[in-house]
């Protein structure tokens, strides 16, 4: 399976056909994967293709359920992240356990029984310059920018000499120079003869950093240990996002346009946890059913909030044609809902305050009662009014929210991930709902990591790529395959080589 | 200076020594971000304990032992309901309030009155001791007066400079982050709050002995808010809170001698000074040197692994 | 073998729980009592008959109920919204002193009198907590530490007060204020009952009603979800913090205008009482619920009452409070079990950190 350079020490940490199935599905299926010291090795892949799986099982936080890991040669069974440690393999997560409070260099050292001073304080130091790290050590991290704080986090790894360093999706947070900056540190830690793990599903890393690559599809490794000149661009898109198809059979008819309800004219809008946005123009027509594809950090939650009306832009102007805007928020249980009401009072949450429900010194109870039932029935929630919400499975939850914000009648509705998680059923149902909503005249932002079902039930794509539209492409240039390469930041040219 | 002053001075570094004790157990238990109110109730039985016990033995040290001991089982009651049963740590602070008033006013009826005769041993710092005005006020006194101050250094350097130190302040700011450093936060509050309950304890205890040389009803009469003023006006600096704890043991001292001279001097003003005084000090402390005056970050926040659903 | 958080709260226990820690709770106190060699169920039976068994009983248990009612409504109301007011002491003080002041140095004409004291007790509750929020809001300062602060200065300021200026220059053993004059005490119910205790239980009723049945009820309960919520349905969360604060500290404050016009006449250092602090607990007993908190007021009112009671008979107080706090320790204890259950094995730290991988 492996190609490429014939080992002449064993693996600095290999997984060997290992599988792990959570919950029936299978998150990793006989995957096998080798990383070298002095090298860096890429696994690429899109969402849910089993890069996250594959890294927990080598850091320690899963046991395979077949299969094995082997460090330096030796099958190993990790217990727990410490055990992983201890044998030299450790992680940088995308979320930092960073204390805001406490300065750089207590930090790195918490929980390794060294004392912030004097000679220990020294060798930090010492670590963080060979890093090539310009790091404060008395600055308490709040006062750091996310580049920096990355760097922190590197240097926790570091103080435990591992000698395999696995980074999930570090660039997501960082900005061009940041990354210009990682990489040099991840080229010189690879010089020390540290092998590095990097998951990325942007080709553009791929080519400025990888020595070789492993790619991974719904599970499977679909490319193991090869180098990254052996594929063009458009040869790994396919490896990641499998055979183009062309565009899907139809779902809706294209329906008449009306005026503009939505418009993003140059937004920018920092964010912690990704990208954000970075200069976006966007617009929504009445009736138009707009997608926003583009893996994870890249900018969709930003343009959720933002088209919500719940952020305002950093930079730039967010224009609404007036009146409600339906938000159908990622976070359903944090956000969209409010887990200590009942059913029937969270799908009166945008009404309860005006008539009929809602009288200034009373709620009518009657009218409540009606308008839950009435919801209920129309969209499947299966349960009772008056039962607390935290009942319902992820479904259900979904299926109150559509309910409530759909029935607001607004002019544009925003829906965030709407069928992430969601059973197939509930999913059908909550993108019938949206569809119907567009044909009755109302403009629909759906951002999603499911590009088959933009694909399928959209007017236009919109693809955002670290904070920027990559592309606007209109139905008629649906292509699975070209819309993939933007996601991944390949070349917008669709004929590249 | 005067002798009336030095007496006073001399009167007010020992007043202040249970304030600095209780302050710094509850610096501590702060400091991993566990509010405890319920100082007052620990200082106590602290006092109630150690006063008993010094009637019986005769035996200081045996005596401040026991108000430890009585301390950290209160300490012990708080930690296991607000850190593993994860009861809202306020309700529980001031129920153990109530409970220590309560026990120690019921168990100290038989000895209310009752004069201990011996008292600590006052002990003259060579060299330091013979200095004018201040020897007498500062380097004359007894162990436990010491052992107060130098408990404030110590804990100053362990907090500041130690790994364990670094575990603790971790604790009270980012329980999760510490967690997943390998912290043991449970271990860490546990042991916090005991010894947090055992210094009031000792506070206690120091109180009947040797500020007021009697045992009464209810005889800390509010010291164990003060502590907790003061914990917050030092913004959780153990060096600051002995000089605060010298400070508001002068109030104490002068109250006492005013009064002694009969003069009129309302003493409820007095009464308000401390309080006032640590709203200003935080004032001034967040305005000017922009230092924030909440503490560690998860002050008062139970810690609960799950809690993310 | 860990504590680990059930979805939702058992139906089963939630009765048998209470009941059995409650129980607990009497038998460890009747065996403190027993140790101070008194027959513990003759010392219930005398608390019991004292707080129920006569209309004197009644008339002293309601009597207490009535701040409790209110400094316990001072704490579940913004409780619902996430906010902790624990300054109930200090807005029942400065409220009997706001309305002592109306009754001393501006005496309005026939009715109005009562009535602008109570209307001036209210302002001066709302005042005192807002003063907490104020740091909080611009300074960052942490309002339970605030608050707590302030109750004292505003009991040393009374103390100031009532030794000072107002001072009865004819008092002896203890310092109080001039009485405030007879109009101005509320109307009676019974010979040593006031209308307090309607008035206590008429707020009751609208904070009841306003929390359960109406939408700024349910605004509460948004706000108090936490802020992703709020934000997301544009609730002005600061100002409705404002309100909640401002609101409950007024009700605290009635409490203090209740003591000083139904039951002592006149400021005295007593009028407090430590009814602030009892209401806290009282409010966690209840678990905010208004209904539990309306009870609850009348239970510790009677053990009060049941307290002072078995002092005559020989039982010091001291022993009551001792039941009280073991009663409460049981009881709050007994909510956690409800809220948790033991479960076995390992899991919840891998499962954190993989979530941290996501």
């Amino acid at each position: 399976m492996v190609a490429g350079k014939a080992p002449s020490a064993p693996a600095a940490v290999e997984a060997l056909g290992v599988t792990k199935v959570f919950n029936g599905r299978p998150a990793n299926l006989d995957v096998y994967f080798h990383a070298f010291a002095g090298e860096i090795h890429t696994v690429l892949g899109e969402n849910g293709a089993g890069k996250s799986t594959l890294t927990s099982m080598l850091a320690g936080v899963y046991r395979p359920d077949s299969g094995e890991v082997r460090v330096r040669g030796r099958k190993i069974a990790f217990h727990s992240p410490r055990d992983a440690l201890r044998a030299g393999v450790g992680v940088v997560y995308q979320e930092f356990h960073l204390v805001e409070n406490l300065t750089v260099l207590e930090n790195a050292l918490l929980g390794t029984g060294m004392r912030p001073w004097g000679r220990k304080r020294d060798a930090v130091g010492d670590q963080a310059r060979q890093a090539g790290f310009d790091l404060p050590l008395s600055a308490p991290v709040r006062l750091l920018n996310i580049g920096h704080r990355q760097q922190v986090e590197i240097l926790k790894l570091l103080l435990r000499d591992p000698d395999v360093l696995i980074f999930d999706e570090p660039t997501a947070v960082l900005g061009e120079a940041q990354v210009g900056e990682l990489f040099a540190t991840l080229d010189r830690l690879r010089r020390r003869g540290k092998a590095i793990v990097l998951i990325t599903h942007r080709l553009r890393e791929v080519r400025m950093v990888a020595d070789r690559l492993t790619v991974l599809r719904e599970g499977r490794t679909t490319a193991a240990g090869r180098r990254p000149a052996e594929f063009t661009d458009a040869a790994l898109t396919e490896l990641m996002v499998g055979p183009g198809t062309g565009a899907p059979a139809r779902t809706r008819e294209p329906a008449a346009m009306g005026e503009i309800v939505l418009r993003l004219v140059g937004v920018h809008l920092s964010s912690r946890s990704g990208s954000g946005l970075r200069g976006v123009d966007l617009a929504v027509a009445a009736g138009e059913l707009v997608g926003v594809a583009g893996v994870r950090g890249n900018g969709q939650r930003e343009i959720a909030e933002v088209a919500a009306g719940l952020a305002p832009p950093g930079r730039g102007r967010v224009e609404h044609a007036g009146g409600d805007v339906s938000f159908i928020p990622e976070d359903r249980l944090g956000m969209g809902l409010c887990r200590r009401m009942t059913i029937g009072q969270n799908l009166a949450l945008r009404c309860y305050r005006k008539p009929p429900i809602g009288r200034p010194w009373q709620i009518d109870r009657a009218a409540l009662q009606s308008l839950a039932e009435r919801q209920i029935a129309r969209y499947g929630i299966p349960a009772r009014a008056d039962r607390i919400v935290t009942q319902l499975s992820g479904g259900g939850l979904q299926r109150v929210v559509v309910a409530r914000e759909l029935d607001q009648r607004a002019r544009l509705i925003v829906a965030a991930q709407p069928t992430r998680g969601l059973d197939i059923r509930s999913a059908e149902f909550v993108r019938r709902r949206l569809v119907e909503a567009a044909e009755r005249g109302v403009g629909v932002l759906v951002i999603s990591e499911d590009l088959d079902e933009l694909m399928a039930m959209t007017d236009r794509i919109v693809v955002l790529y670290e904070g920027c539209v990559a592309a606007d492409v209109p139905r008629s240039d649906f292509d699975r395959q070209y819309l993939g390469t933007l996601m991944l930041g390949a070349r917008n040219d669709r004929h590249a080589s | 200076m005067n002798g009336f002053w030095v007496q006073t001075l001399h009167q007010a570094v020992i007043a202040g020594t249970p304030l600095a004790l209780a302050g710094l157990g509850e610096l501590l238990a702060e400091t991993v971000g566990v509010l405890n109110l319920g100082v007052e109730g620990m200082m106590l039985i602290g006092a109630v304990t150690a006063y008993a016990t010094a009637l019986v033995t005769g035996n200081l040290w045996i005596a401040l032992t026991a108000g430890a001991l009585a301390g950290s089982l209160f300490g012990l009651l708080h930690a296991f309901l607000t850190v593993t049963l994860r009861v809202n740590q306020i309700a529980i602070g001031l129920t153990l309030v109530f409970l220590g008033a309560g026990l120690s006013g019921y168990a100290g009826q038989s000895i209310a009155g009752a004069p201990v005769a011996q008292s600590f041993e006052t002990v003259a710092i060579p060299g330091f001791g013979a200095l004018p005005v201040v020897g007498p006020i500062l380097f004359r006194q007894d162990w436990v007066v010491y052992g107060a101050g130098l408990l404030g250094v110590a804990v100053w350097v362990f907090l500041r400079f130690t790994a364990t130190g670094l575990n603790l302040r971790a604790t009270g700011e980012d329980p999760a982050a510490a967690d997943a450093a390998g912290v043991p936060v449970v271990a860490i509050r546990y042991l916090a709050t005991i010894a947090g309950g055992a210094l009031a304890g000792v506070a206690g205890g120091y109180f009947s002995l040797a500020v007021a040389h009697a045992w009464a009803d209810q005889i800390t009469g509010g010291q164990g808010w003060i502590a907790l003023s003061l914990v917050i006006a030092s913004n959780w600096k153990p060096l600051r809170l002995i000089c605060f704890s010298l400070l508001f043991g002068i109030v104490d001292s002068l109250y006492f001698s005013l009064q002694a001279l009969g003069t009129d001097f309302p003493s409820s003003i007095l009464a308000m000074v401390p309080y006032v005084f640590t709203l200003v000090v935080l004032a001034i402390g967040i305005a000017w040197r922009k230092e924030l005056g909440v503490g560690p970050a998860m002050l008062g926040r139970p810690y609960d692994r799950e809690e993310r659903i | 073998m860990r504590l680990e958080r059930r979805a939702q709260a058992s139906r089963r226990l939630g009765l048998t729980v209470p009941i059995v820690a409650v129980l607990l709770g009497l038998a460890v106190g009747g065996l403190v009592i027993r140790l101070g060699g008194t027959d513990p169920l003759l010392a219930y039976r005398t608390l019991f008959a004292a707080a129920f068994g006569s209309m004197e009983g009644w008339q002293a248990t309601l009597t207490q109920a009535a701040p409790l009612m209110l400094t316990g409504l001072a704490v579940a109301l913004p409780a619902r919204m996430g906010l902790w007011n624990i300054g109930g002491e200090g807005q029942l003080t400065m409220g009997a002193v706001a309305a002592t002041w109306v009754a001393l140095y501006e005496p309005l004409p026939g009715w109005l009198l009562p009535v602008g004291m109570l209307l001036a007790a209210f302002a001066a509750g709302a005042v005192w907590a807002l003063i907490a929020a104020v740091p909080r809001g611009i300074l960052g300062l942490n309002e339970i530490i605030v608050t707590l602060f302030l109750n004292y200065i505003a009991v040393d300021f009374m103390g100031f007060l009532v030794n000072g200026p107002w001072g009865d220059k004819s008092a002896i053993g203890f310092a109080y204020s001039r009485a405030i004059p007879n109009r101005a005490d509320l109307p009676m119910l019974a010979p040593s009952l006031s209308i307090g205790v309607l008035i206590a239980f008429a707020v009751a009723l609208v904070a009841g009603w306003i929390v359960n049945r109406t939408p700024a009820g349910m605004t509460m309960r948004l706000v108090g979800s936490g802020t992703h919520v709020s934000c997301y349905l544009g609730l002005p969360i600061r100002r409705l913090t404002a309100i909640g604060f401002g609101g409950s500290g007024a009700i605290a404050g009635l409490a203090g205008a209740i003591q000083l016009m139904g039951v002592t006449q006149r400021l005295e250092p007593g009028i407090s009482s430590n009814y602030g602090y009892c209401g806290i607990l009282v409010a966690f007993l209840a678990a905010e619920s208004i209904t539990g908190v309306v009870v609850g007021a009348i239970i510790y009112g009677a053990l009060i009452v049941g307290g002072l009671a078995l002092q005559g008979a020989g039982v010091p107080f001291d022993i009551s409070l001792v039941v009280q706090a073991l009663t409460i320790l049981f009881l709050v204890s007994g909510q956690a079990a409800l809220r948790y259950r033991i479960a076995m094995g390992r899991g919840a730290g891998a499962a954190a950190i993989a979530r941290a991988g996501r």
